[in-house]
């Protein structure tokens, strides 16, 4: 697993005193990712999750192929993180509410499907938040997915930029194709508006 | 060694404070709009809230039509913050004078100005404080990137694009000295770049003779 941190969140001091200097106080808790790519098992994982198998460790489960950069990912996390805070999230647990907020629609069920686990999804990116996750928590992620691990430099080359246009309507920009960082900008700008719209 | 993590502020408005903070790997600029005391409490959160999403969202439409600004990261509705990609480069204010400029930069950079500001008002985003302030050279691409949409409005009023050119105006000719064939290399471009530019530039000949307010009479 790899580790991000994520980024610590600002809190505007009183507006009776406003200062110059103002700390991140909270810093937020690091994300651990693993990647793996011709997975061939992803109706039964699927299955596994909806039935609520205890041994499938506490994760999201993300189709890697929506995925352009993994700052999408910490943006994605960044964000349940405060929307947990405020008690403001729209699904029931966080790692749930990171796959919706991957979404440009406030549809959860679409956002679940779209980005989670499907039996077409043939790459998955494993996402866990917290602590260094325990050596028997990284064999139960390795013995649940049946497919080859491989390094987060590769997930560029997962991407399937199609859908990612299509999902994000990033299609409409000035000359047909995007570049990737201009896409990754609509990305997360499309996720940082959702709901706001 | 690392410094430890602080917000430093870099602007304070009369509506927002701006600051820049370590963001992950990056930096951010975070753009606060604070409470006003002078309001009653209820209306000001929603004004506030409404204002705060407005702004994320012209930035954000922009971006999609192909216009540089800033990259939305995260909104923060409930603390009324926007956290924001935080652009490096010169301001075409500072670019303007450093008095270096070549008549064939200075036609460039009139050309990418009228350019963008005409895929802008195609989308009828107003940006309402148009200042050689509020627009960077992006380090590396030197892509035109407005900022800034604190006061920005949606209308697909001719009227309303063609004061918010005539305030460009102004502002170019009170910080730049000898600046009008500029603005007009500004304008060709702009009247160039869209269909309704003709239509924008005539009533702005109107504007420039009578002043940014209409007459409320007759």
């Amino acid at each position: 697993m790899t580790m991000y941190s994520l980024p610590a969140l600002f809190n505007p001091p009183p507006a009776d005193s406003p200062v110059a200097k103002v700390p991140l106080s909270n810093p937020s808790p690091p994300i651990h990712l693993s990647l793996f790519r011709n997975v061939t098992n992803t109706s039964e994982i699927r299955k596994r999750i909806i039935s609520g198998d205890k041994t499938v460790p506490e994760c999201a489960l993300i189709n890697a192929a929506t995925i352009l950069e993994v700052f999408q990912i910490q943006m994605a996390c960044t964000k349940a993180l405060l929307l947990q805070q405020q008690n403001a999230m729209r699904t029931r647990s966080l790692y749930s509410e990171i796959l919706f907020n991957l979404s440009p629609s406030s549809n959860i069920n679409d956002s679940l499907k779209q980005f989670g686990v499907s039996d077409s999804s043939t790459s998955l990116l494993v996402v866990m938040l917290g602590p260094e996750p325990s050596n028997e928590v990284k064999s139960r992620v390795s013995s649940l997915i049946a497919g080859e691990q491989v390094g987060l430099e590769v997930l560029p080359t997962l991407t399937d930029l199609p859908l990612v246009s299509k999902i994000y309507k990033a299609a409409n920009g000035p000359k047909g194709s995007l570049e990737r960082g201009q896409l990754l900008a609509i990305v997360v700008g499309a996720m940082a508006l959702k709901g706001h719209t | 060694m690392s410094l430890p993590p602080e917000a430093v502020l870099i602007k304070q408005g009369a509506e927002a404070r701006v600051y820049k903070i370590p963001f992950g790997a990056t930096t951010a600029i975070v753009k606060e709009r604070f409470r006003k005391t002078y309001r009653h409490p209820v209306l000001d959160e929603k004004l506030t809230a409404r204002r705060v999403i407005h702004e994320a969202r012209a930035l954000h439409r922009l971006r999609k039509a192909g216009v540089d600004t800033p990259t939305l990261y995260l909104l923060d509705a409930a603390k009324s913050l926007i956290y924001m990609e935080c652009v490096e480069g010169p301001t075409v204010r500072d670019y303007i004078n450093a008095g270096t400029l070549t008549s064939d930069q200075e036609t460039t950079l009139a050309e990418s100005i009228g350019k963008s500001l005409a895929t802008m008002h195609e989308l009828d985003i107003i940006h309402g404080d148009l200042t050689t302030s509020n627009m960077l050279l992006r380090e590396g691409s030197n892509a035109l990137t407005l900022i800034d949409f604190g006061l920005s409005t949606v209308s697909s009023m001719i009227e309303d694009k063609a004061v918010d050119l005539y305030v460009l105006e102004r502002a170019l000719i009170s910080t730049h000295p000898n600046s009008e064939p500029l603005f007009q290399l500004i304008l060709d471009s702009y009247a160039k770049h869209w269909k309704d530019g003709k239509a924008v530039q005539r009533k702005h000949d109107e504007v420039r003779r009578r002043g940014r307010k209409r007459t409320a009479f007759g």
